[in-house]
């Protein structure tokens, strides 16, 4: 009889033995048999991997970054374990993020619809320019079940930052998936000022896009906005808040932006009775790091108001 | 003293002390199930055969509760994964001539047929203690496991591993 060979082991024991190792040194194990090694990743990778929080950026035309945050070190298998794709596997010291991190870079969108297959992502961040293949997103938060979705804009050559939304039904694709709540920030394409020079604030239309997001039952938007919203917003808020009113829309719209010109204060509206109330409230930060914030929320029948309506 | 015989896969007995087989869940339980402790029956006289135990591994099987004779038997199905137990050091002293060696996994592997959960414990113990901070190819050599692996196929699981250092 040959002689026996730690490989040989039952599996009940070497799962004894190997619950007894720190995670580091179960995984040097993967490196010391074929049998060893798939034995490891399936006792060590979770039946799910779950994931905190996913971004995702475009940084070539073909090539995006995802930055995973992971609920635990072992979901990372479900990640690393693609070095066909030229997966990149950061350290997790090398970020502040506070759990474990993993860099990835693939050839596609689609690369991550089969590599996050299985996964549920709530809170996805997307940096979004010129060159996204957005239509392509849509699918995939409907694939992670994602509920709140950030989008990034980041593109410096078209002024409007939106015009990539605006076409394909974009937001109505995006309302058929679990999305609930969707943030545009906008917020380092104008940071620096070169860069905003000759800038109409008028070509970003963000009221333009509210209304379209909202006109698709996306009804929880947050907007951070660098530079340019004052303007749209002592010439916009009032038809805005006409269109919305009429189509009794349930919002909370949070807008942070720097709001130089517009007052601190509170405001209810009102077309009429049988028309829902909104209030718009104005917070200015004494702290110039921190951005003002503009909210316009949907007044529920039993809210007290102490400001009476203005009519729209 | 009572003694009861236990006969090995390659026939040879060793009559133990009753005491000491209490350590053993599976030599219990057939003691009870064949009236073995009924000392009017004939039943009495027989031996127990471990057809899956040779008669080497039962020998040190016998040493070690010879050894922890009087020590608190576990109970239940769970196994202890505690990755703190440390090996008394009788116990390593008692494992380390054989360890890197089959005869540490057969007794092991005994330790789980015979449900003598402290050995069981103590032994696989002593396997993980000599994984820790080694190296596959550290522990292909000390445990004598052949390379399998491509160089390519290596530095794959290397950087796969890359992001828990």
């Amino acid at each position: 009889m040959p002689a026996m060979l730690v490989t040989d082991l039952p599996p009940e024991l070497l799962r004894i033995v190997i619950k007894k190792l720190p995670l580091a040194d179960q995984l040097n194990l993967r490196s010391a048999s074929r049998g060893l090694n798939a034995f490891v990743v399936s006792e060590i990778k979770p039946a799910t991997c779950q994931l905190v929080h996913l971004s995702v950026e475009q940084v070539q035309s073909d090539t995006v970054v995802v930055v995973a945050v992971l609920q635990n070190r072992e979901s990372a298998l479900h990640l690393a374990a693609l070095d066909e794709l030229h997966a990149d596997v950061e350290k997790p010291w090398k970020e502040s993020l506070e759990d474990h991190p993993v860099h990835l870079t693939a050839e596609s969108l689609s690369w991550f619809k089969t590599l996050l297959a299985g996964c549920t992502i709530d809170r996805a961040t997307i940096v979004v320019d010129h060159r996204t293949q957005i239509e392509e997103i849509p699918s995939l938060l409907a694939q992670l079940q994602t509920r709140s979705v950030e989008f990034v804009l980041r593109d410096v050559v078209q002024r409007d930052m939106f015009r990539l939304f605006r076409h394909s039904h974009f937001f109505a694709r995006l309302a058929a998936t679990a999305v609930k709540e969707i943030t545009f920030v906008a917020d380092d394409t104008y940071f620096d000022r070169k860069l905003a020079n000759g800038y109409a604030p008028g070509d970003c239309a963000y009221f333009e896009v509210l209304e379209q997001v909202l006109s698709n039952g996306i009804t929880h938007i947050r907007l951070r906005v660098a530079l340019g919203l004052e303007s749209e917003i002592e010439e916009s808020l009032l038809p805005f808040l006409r269109t919305i009113s009429l189509a009794a829309y349930d919002v909370d719209i949070l807008i942070k932006a720097s709001l130089f010109s517009i007052k601190e204060g509170e405001k209810v509206y009102r077309i009429g009775n049988e028309y829902p109330r909104y209030r718009v409230t104005v917070y200015k930060f004494q702290q110039r790091h921190y951005s003002d914030e503009f909210r316009i929320q949907t007044l529920k029948e039993d809210e007290e108001a102490d400001l009476a309506p203005i009519a729209l | 003293m009572v003694l009861i015989t236990l006969v090995s896969s390659d026939e040879q007995n060793f009559p133990v002390e009753r005491e000491l087989l209490k350590q053993s869940g599976t030599i219990e339980t057939l003691i009870v199930n064949m009236n073995l402790d009924d000392e009017d029956t004939d039943a009495a006289a027989m031996p127990i055969p471990l057809p899956n135990v040779k008669g080497d591994v039962l020998e040190k099987v016998i040493q070690w509760m010879e050894h922890h004779k009087g020590d608190p038997v576990k109970e239940g199905d769970n196994e202890d994964n505690n990755a703190e137990i440390v090996v008394p050091q009788w116990d390593d002293d008692f494992f380390k001539p054989a360890m890197y060696g089959s005869k540490h996994l057969e007794l092991t592997v005994a330790a789980s047929y015979l449900d003598i959960k402290n050995l069981l414990t103590l032994s696989c113990k002593a396997i993980s203690n000599t994984f820790k901070g080694k190296t596959g190819p550290q522990i292909r050599e000390e445990w004598g496991v052949p390379n399998e692996f491509t160089p390519e196929e290596e530095e794959a699981i290397r950087k796969e591993n890359e992001w828990s250092e």
